[in-house]
Parts: structure tokens; C-alpha cells; sequence
């Protein structure tokens, strides 16, 4: 592949200049590509089906989509790059810019960037239908309400030294084992979060793989999501080498509807072989000070550390419906000494929550808190946090559209640090945890005070979801 | 196929990281499987001094016990395993049989249970899993030998045919697709106490219920088979354990569909040539 001279440039959709066209554009491209024939590959129905579709019988390529695996991250880059193309000639055909690029959200940055871009939030535009607008997202969202950081956070995906293994990076190796004995998840941390949770607080469309690609706000989510990737490979961190990770071959269309083969070895220098470079983050708004020191794990983990045991186990399931819900964990001292031996702490602590299941994402992402108290304020829930829990893949996991094993969602976190901050702050005895579900709400941009606090608005009305199992594992 | 034979060797516990007391388990379990084969193997397969097409021939001396002769069904490599020899024989062959064919598929399972046990419960946790799995293949034995046992005698090749068809059948119907989907799920493993002994229990029966649920039909087949079985059986594992590691389940139980039925055609046909 020739290296293009000057680089497509992906720029952040909150900071762009005074008079840009590039949403405009966007919007235009999405109106001549939803007019086209639905069996046509450049349509905007077959791209979004490409990721995931209910619709049978199904097309060439279509519910392609990798998640849950370590081809997570450079599938969807993949993806994103033969559809910005694809935008970009439809872009031309509608009189816009040669040179257009997808911009990315970037609701890292906290502030008015964590609300949905104003461009997509009303069902029409200069009295015309907006293309870019869904009804089918969280309403609070078109209200124009704001992601939280607890929700937006790349920090602690940024922070995973390896790309594959227990909690890192990128997601565990696959193909997917019928039992991938716990903390067996595939999925990585930048998977978790910001992605799943972003996908789960928009909810509707974006809730579902099935759907989600069909939002025009899909495409700007995993353009942030891909740029996350490169400043985590800039940092700089090392991609898998392994040639099932760099040969595996995807298909996909060009614009002129001809398929095309790659391989995640094609797409590692997105300026060299995919000609598009994304524009340095721009200062970002000033963040409120969090409620709880960010929980970032230990830089100098090398190597990685051994195979996690478990420790402590809850002893029934959990139904979420909506409202906080708590487990009790009791720590085995046994296994605990076998690990830890006479240290206080042992040197790796992770949560893990298995086997979530349900028939519907309730389009509500839950805070997970250790040792909280009881109806416990924003600030002091803050300083609990440990992650979350989303349900972005809920149902086809269990339905897989595709011909695959169905499974369970899970999450497995590394929450050292929360520990050894709640043991500093004598809220850790080492003997009894407690795990707290609460909702983690929208809330105004400019009162970041109300972070972690629970919505002012609950019912336990939600499609109920049941999480089989909560464990500690330490290493 | 090399990430399938990973997954195979992954789930065996033959490669990949092993907890601390789980691979004494492993290996116990892998030599049952092997012991199991070996002595299928021994009774099975086709004696020189013996003749394949029939069960009415004097047997040889048993090998392994030199001047004993065999009773006629359990050495005869014609005539079912389950149903020749009274309900005795018969269930302890039955039950060598589903140690040899279906302990391998729960293989992957067990090394989940080791993983989801506490590391001093572990060997506790996987045998009573595998007996609970265990359980519900034998219990099928057992009700498989009342079936077959009430109804006219079971003899020629014409009941096997007609349950490789069933089998064939099978692998195309929602409840095939079902069982299979079943087989990857797990349940949950309390921590400790009566509820970890409950846990490990039940959710050995449930996986062996779901793997009963995939896999009767061709245990049918296995109950009327008549000589040499121990092809069929290998012939079948093969089958069991490329649909429990599949990556594309449907499409390999649509394969094995195949398989089957041209199993079927060639058992009818030889029959008929004879």
C-alpha cells in the first residue's frame, strides 16, 4: 500500500472551527446513502448490517461485527476505514470536501464534550428531517444530558500494560473456549469502558450490535474508540504479534461495492497504510475534580502477573431491575494465605462478574462499588467505585446471529488500587465485601458534583438482568 | 484448525495454564477415558478364531483371563453391548462406554469447575461434577435397556440403520441447536459449604442433561450397534467432540447430519447386499 501524502486528518466533532462543514457533510452522506438500495453494500441499512442486523435472511458480510474478542479494536478500525470512504465519495457526490474525514466524539474530555453533539439531537434541521437524529436513543440524551466520567473514563484501559491477557487491554485470546474458566472473559478493558458503556447509556439503537451501527453517532463513537487504541499503541504498548491475531483476514466492501480482504497487519500504521491521522486531543474542558482518586493500576507490572485465584465467591445470584442491589462475598482465608501469604494485601486484586444474562438490555449502565454504605451520597460512592456494568451485546450473546456458541456477558477488572485506597482508609478487613449495583444516571455537564449519585429517577420496572455469580480473585 | 486443535488441547488440559490440584484430576480423568477405550478395545474388537457376523460361535478364552470363557454378548464383538448380556454386563458396559465417548466432551467443563472452586475444594468439586455428568449417561443406559428390553429382540443391522437416521434427523431440529447451546453454558458454583457440593451437582446434571439432549440418538445407535462397535464408537466420539469445540455449531451439526446419513445408507445397503 502506498503511503498517501497528505493524511486524511479525524478531527474532535465538539472543537470543530467556526463555519466546518464536516458534520453538514456527514449529513448529506448519510441522506444519498440511506436513499440507496437497501441490497446496495455502500447503503447506510447494509453498512450498519455489516456490524450486526436482525433483518433474515442475511446478506454477504453482514453481523460481522468482533466483540468479546481480541479482533475487537482492529475489526471495527477496519470497518470504520472502508466506511469513511465510502461517506467521503458520497460526501464529493453531494458537492462537499474531498479531503473529509470522520470526526471522532470525544467524550473524554468531560464538560459539554460528554453530551451527544448538537447536530444529532433534533428530529429536524432547518425545518427539513435531520439525518443524523434517532428517537431510539435514551431520551435524556437528545435532551442533551451528559455521559459521565465514571462512564467515559479511558484511563484505566489506557493504564493496561499487555494487549491480551486477564483484564488488559485489548481482550484475550480467541477463539472463543467452550468455559473460559473465570476470569475467562475475552473482552478488554477499552471494550468495557468507555465502549460498552457508552454503547449502554445511549441505549436504543446503540444498546444493541444488532442495531447500533444504523445511529450516524455509532460511526463518531468508534472513531474516539480506534483513537483511544493509537494513543494506547503510541504510549508506546505492544500490539499481538501472534500471526492467528495478525493474519486473521475480514472482508468488507469498497465504494464501488468490490469486497476487500485485510488483515489487523494491514491496519497497525493508520498514517502510513491507512492514509488518516487524528488531530492531537484538544485541551479539554476543565474537568470537575473527581470524587475519588482515579483508579489506575500499577504501570510497572512486568510481566504480567500470574493466574489469578479465586478467593471469594457470592453464594446466590443477583437480579438487576433498576435499583441498587448488593452481594456479600465472603473471603476465603484459606485461599487468601495461599496467594498473599503473610502480606496485608496481595499484590493483584480482581472483580470479576460472570455469566450476566438477560432477554433485553435494559439500556442501564450500573456502577460497581465495594463496600459502600447503604444509600451512601455521590462523593462518598465515588470513592467506592470499582466499575461497571453495561449490557451493550446482551442479547445476541446469549442469540448469537451469527453461527457461534452463545455465552454469557462478563466483566473482570483489576481493582488493586481501589483496595489498597479503601484498606488505607479502613474500609477493607480483607474478610467481607460487599458488592453494590447502583445506577449510573445521565447528568447536566455542568454539575459533575452529581457523578455516581443515584438518578433522581429510578423505577425497578427494567427488563429484569441476572448476574449468576460475583467473584474476588487475587494474584 | 490449528485454533480449533488449541481449544481441543486447551479444554483437555493438556496445554494452557493449570490451577494448583487440578491437573492430578485432569490426568485421572484422562486415564479413565483411556482405561475405558482399552478395555472396550479388548472386548470389541474382532477375534481372529471369531466370527463377525454372528454371535452364535463358541467364544475365545477371555485374554486377560486365561481359561475363562467369556460370556458370549460381552466378548462377542456381535450383539449389542447394552442389551447381549443381562442388566448386570450390560450396564457396566454401558457405563464403560459413556466414560469412553461422552467423558471427553465434559472435559472443558470440569477444567471450569477448577476454575470457579476454591483451590482446596477443587478435586472435591470436579469428581462431583463428573459423577453428576456421569450419572445422567448411565441413567440413560438404564432406561434405554428397559426400552429395548420390553420391545421384540433387537438383531441384524436394520434397528442400527434405522437409529443412525434418527441420529442424521436429529442434528436438523431446534432441539438439536438448543442442547448444543446448552452444553456451553454454565451454571453457578457457590463458594463453599452444602451449597458448593449442590452447586458442583447440579450443574453436572445440567451439562449432562444438555449433553444427553444433544447426543441420545447416536447412543441409541450405540445400544443396537452390532459388531464391530468400537468403529462406531470412535467414529461417534470424533463427532461429539468436534460439535463441543465447534466455533461454527451449526454448520458442523449440519456436517455431522451428513455424516450420519450417509452412515445410514451404507449400513442399509450393506445389509441388504447381505
Amino acid at each position: 500500500m502506498t503511503p498517501p501524502v497528505a493524511p486524511y486528518v479525524r478531527r474532535s466533532v465538539w472543537t470543530l472551527p467556526a463555519g466546518d462543514t464536516t458534520i453538514a457533510d456527514y449529513a448529506k452522506a448519510v441522506e444519498i446513502m440511506k436513499a440507496r438500495k437497501p441490497d446496495d453494500p455502500t447503503s447506510w441499512s447494509y453498512q450498519a448490517a455489516m456490524h450486526g442486523s436482525y433483518h433474515t435472511p442475511a446478506r454477504p458480510l453482514w453481523n460481522g461485527c468482533e466483540h468479546q474478542t481480541w479482533y475487537f479494536v482492529c475489526w471495527h478500525r477496519m470497518f470504520l476505514y472502508h466506511f469513511e470512504q465510502i461517506v467521503r465519495a458520497a460526501v464529493v457526490e453531494a458537492g462537499g470536501s474531498a479531503d473529509w474525514a470522520l470526526p471522532f466524539w470525544n467524550y473524554c474530555a468531560g464538560g459539554q464534550q460528554a453530551t451527544l453533539p448538537v447536530a444529532f439531537r433534533h428530529p429536524t434541521s432547518n425545518g427539513t428531517p435531520n439525518p443524523l437524529y434517532v428517537a431510539a436513543r435514551n431520551p435524556q440524551i437528545n435532551q442533551g444530558l451528559a455521559l459521565q466520567p465514571a462512564v467515559t473514563s479511558p484511563a484505566h484501559a489506557l493504564s493496561r500494560p499487555e494487549f491480551t491477557g486477564v483484564a488488559q487491554f485489548g481482550g484475550g485470546i480467541t477463539p472463543l473456549q467452550p468455559f473460559s474458566a473465570p476470569p475467562g472473559g475475552n473482552t478488554g478493558q477499552l471494550e468495557y469502558t468507555p465502549h460498552n458503556d457508552v454503547h449502554g447509556t445511549i441505549g436504543g439503537w446503540m444498546g444493541d450490535p444488532g442495531t447500533a451501527a444504523a445511529d450516524p453517532i455509532f460511526w463518531l463513537h468508534h472513531s474516539n474508540i480506534d483513537r483511544l487504541w493509537e494513543i494506547w499503541a503510541d504510549a508506546p504498548h505492544t500490539n499481538p504479534t501472534n500471526p492467528a491475531w495478525v493474519g486473521q483476514k475480514f472482508s468488507f466492501f469498497d465504494t464501488t461495492g468490490q469486497v476487500v480482504q485485510m488483515t489487523p497487519a494491514d491496519v497497525l500504521d493508520i498514517t502510513g497504510q491507512l492514509g488518516y491521522t487524528y488531530e492531537s486531543a484538544p485541551p479539554a474542558a476543565p474537568p470537575a475534580p473527581p470524587a475519588a482518586p482515579p483508579v489506575v493500576e500499577d504501570l510497572t507490572v512486568m510481566p504480567p502477573p500470574p493466574e489469578p485465584e479465586l478467593v471469594g465467591r457470592s453464594q446466590a445470584p443477583v437480579t438487576l431491575v433498576g435499583v441498587p442491589a448488593s452481594v456479600t462475598i465472603e473471603i476465603d482465608a484459606q485461599a487468601a494465605h495461599k496467594v498473599q501469604g503473610d502480606q496485608p494485601l496481595p499484590s493483584h486484586v480482581y472483580l470479576s462478574v460472570e455469566e450476566v444474562t438477560g432477554d433485553k438490555n435494559p439500556d442501564t449502565v450500573y456502577g460497581i462499588y465495594l463496600n459502600l454504605p447503604e444509600g451512601a451520597a455521590a462523593k462518598t460512592a465515588g470513592s467506592h467505585h470499582a466499575a461497571n456494568l453495561s449490557f451493550f451485546g446482551l442479547q445476541r450473546a446469549q442469540h448469537p446471529l451469527g453461527d457461534e456458541p452463545p455465552h454469557g456477558l462478563a466483566v473482570t477488572k483489576a481493582i488493586t488500587s481501589l483496595v489498597r485506597q479503601l484498606a488505607a482508609d479502613g474500609e477493607w478487613d480483607g474478610q467481607h465485601v460487599t458488592v453494590t449495583f447502583r445506577p449510573l444516571g445521565l447528568i447536566p455537564h455542568d454539575q459533575p458534583e452529581l457523578a455516581h449519585a443515584l438518578p433522581e429517577q429510578m423505577s425497578d420496572n427494567d427488563p429484569p438482568v441476572q448476574v449468576s455469580q460475583v467473584s474476588i480473585l487475587y494474584a | 484448525m490449528r485454533g480449533y486443535l488449541r481449544a481441543v488441547a486447551v479444554g483437555f488440559g493438556w496445554t494452557g495454564r493449570r490451577r494448583s490440584a487440578e491437573l492430578g484430576v485432569m490426568v485421572g480423568l484422562t486415564a479413565a477415558v483411556a482405561a475405558a477405550w482399552a478395555v472396550l478395545g479388548v472386548i470389541a474388537l474382532p477375534h481372529p478364531a471369531n466370527n463377525p457376523a454372528g454371535s452364535s460361535h463358541p467364544m475365545p478364552p477371555m485374554p486377560w483371563m486365561p481359561g475363562m470363557r467369556a460370556p458370549a454378548a460381552v466378548a462377542s464383538p456381535a450383539g449389542s453391548m447394552l442389551l447381549g448380556s443381562g442388566p448386570v454386563l450390560g450396564m457396566a458396559m454401558w457405563a464403560l462406554m459413556v466414560v469412553a465417548m461422552m467423558l471427553p466432551a465434559a472435559l472443558p467443563a470440569v477444567r471450569y469447575v477448577a476454575g470457579s472452586s476454591l483451590y482446596w475444594r477443587r478435586p472435591r468439586a470436579m469428581t462431583t461434577f463428573a459423577a453428576a455428568y456421569l450419572a445422567i449417561w448411565v441413567a440413560y443406559g438404564g432406561v434405554l435397556y428397559a426400552v429395548l428390553s420390553a420391545g421384540p429382540p433387537v438383531a441384524g443391522s436394520a434397528p442400527f440403520a434405522a437409529a443412525l437416521a434418527l441420529a442424521a434427523g436429529w442434528q436438523l431440529t431446534p432441539g438439536k441447536s438448543k442442547a448444543l447451546s446448552d452444553c456451553h453454558r454454565p451454571l453457578p458454583l457457590p463458594q463453599r459449604g452444602w451449597r458448593a457440593t449442590a452447586g458442583a451437582i447440579r450443574f453436572g446434571l445440567w451439562n449432562g442433561f444438555a449433553c444427553l439432549r444433544s447426543c441420545w440418538a447416536i447412543m441409541v445407535a450405540m445400544a443396537v450397534a452390532n459388531s464391530p462397535a468400537v468403529v462406531w464408537m470412535a467414529g461417534f466420539t470424533a463427532i461429539v467432540i468436534a460439535e463441543r469445540f465447534a466455533q461454527r455449531p451449526r454448520r458442523t451439526t449440519h456436517v455431522v447430519a451428513a455424516l450420519l446419513a450417509a452412515s445410514t445408507l451404507i449400513v442399509a445397503v450393506g445389509a441388504a447386499a447381505a
